[in-house]
């Protein structure tokens, strides 16, 4: 599965990337284009590849660590970064796939775009760590030798 | 007790879990008129025993791991999950019970102001995964271990 690490980390980083440009450039160029939301209902279905991808990669992590930790008590970097992106990610899964539901539904409620708010900027960070766990650890070729 | 702790697990558990679908699926019958506030109605008075249930377990626990080594210069993993996991419950308790009341004395029932159904969204985004942990360390910690037996 390690191998699959570098492939996954420069999709999510891609994914976070084209998100932080889209939130941002979004303000722009809604009132230029006739159907400006178009954009968002097509990455959105990328982001929840993107989610579900990350999802499993910190869940694989948090079960490694969790099996070399095994009886060990003390609080070092690696526990807290899995622990802590492993639960955010959760987060933005249950924020997500709710405000995903509901625009695939068409149903609009006022505080939908508060949530999306909250949602693409948990998403950059989350999938902007994730990415980078993924790549500083997929096989080098000095390694695979 | 430890099949009180487990019943409390399961209870905690299927609260988690039925409050994360709830909270996804509900967009898929908002249109059904008033079903998706009556399943939230009920799903209200599990998600506040649910808490008070956690929160006391939670206390229990920050306690037990506080004691251990009170003004110690190393921070144990106990003493940190106990800690952030009590206060995190109590926030999203703090935030539940206000929003809870709210609801109940709203005419007609969910008729709640914007800011009110935004913390909803933390609420129902924070407890599934509050609730889990403390199910699962319920769990774990009611389950047999060879030095008992």
């Amino acid at each position: 599965m390690d191998h699959l690490n570098k492939p996954a980390g420069i999709l999510l980083a891609l994914l976070a990337l084209a998100v932080a440009v889209n939130t941002m450039a979004w303000e722009f160029y809604s009132s230029i284009l006739p159907n400006p939301g178009i954009t968002w209902d097509i990455l959105n279905w990328f982001m929840a590849a993107g989610v579900l991808i990350a999802l499993a990669c910190q869940w694989r992590d948090k079960r490694r660590l969790d099996q070399a930790d095994a009886g060990r008590d003390r609080v070092h970097y690696s526990y807290l970064a899995a622990n802590m992106l492993l639960f955010a990610t959760i987060l933005l899964a249950i924020w997500f796939f709710r405000n995903f539901l509901a625009n695939l539904v068409a149903v609009e409620i006022e505080r939908h775009f508060l949530v999306w708010q909250l949602v693409n900027a948990l998403f950059v960070v989350v999938l902007a760590a994730t990415a980078t766990r993924l790549l500083r650890r997929s096989p080098t070729p000095d390694a695979a030798e | 007790m430890n099949a009180l702790k487990m019943l409390f697990a399961v209870i905690l558990g299927f609260c988690a879990i039925a409050v994360a679908a709830q909270y996804i699926l509900t967009p898929l019958y908002a249109n059904l008129g008033s079903a998706a506030i009556i399943v939230w109605f009920y799903l209200d008075i599990l998600m506040a025993i649910s808490l008070i249930i956690a929160l006391a377990f939670q206390l229990q626990a920050k306690r037990a791991a506080d004691a251990q080594d009170p003004d110690g210069p190393n921070l144990s993993r106990a003493r940190l999950e106990a800690n952030a996991l009590f206060y995190a419950t109590l926030i999203v308790a703090l935030w539940f019970f206000r929003n809870w009341f709210d609801l109940l004395t709203s005419t007609p029932l969910g008729n709640q102001s914007v800011p009110t159904q935004v913390v909803w969204d933390l609420v129902d985004g924070f407890l599934p995964i509050v609730l889990g942990i403390t199910a699962g360390r319920l769990w774990r910690s009611s389950a047999p271990t060879p030095d008992r037996e």
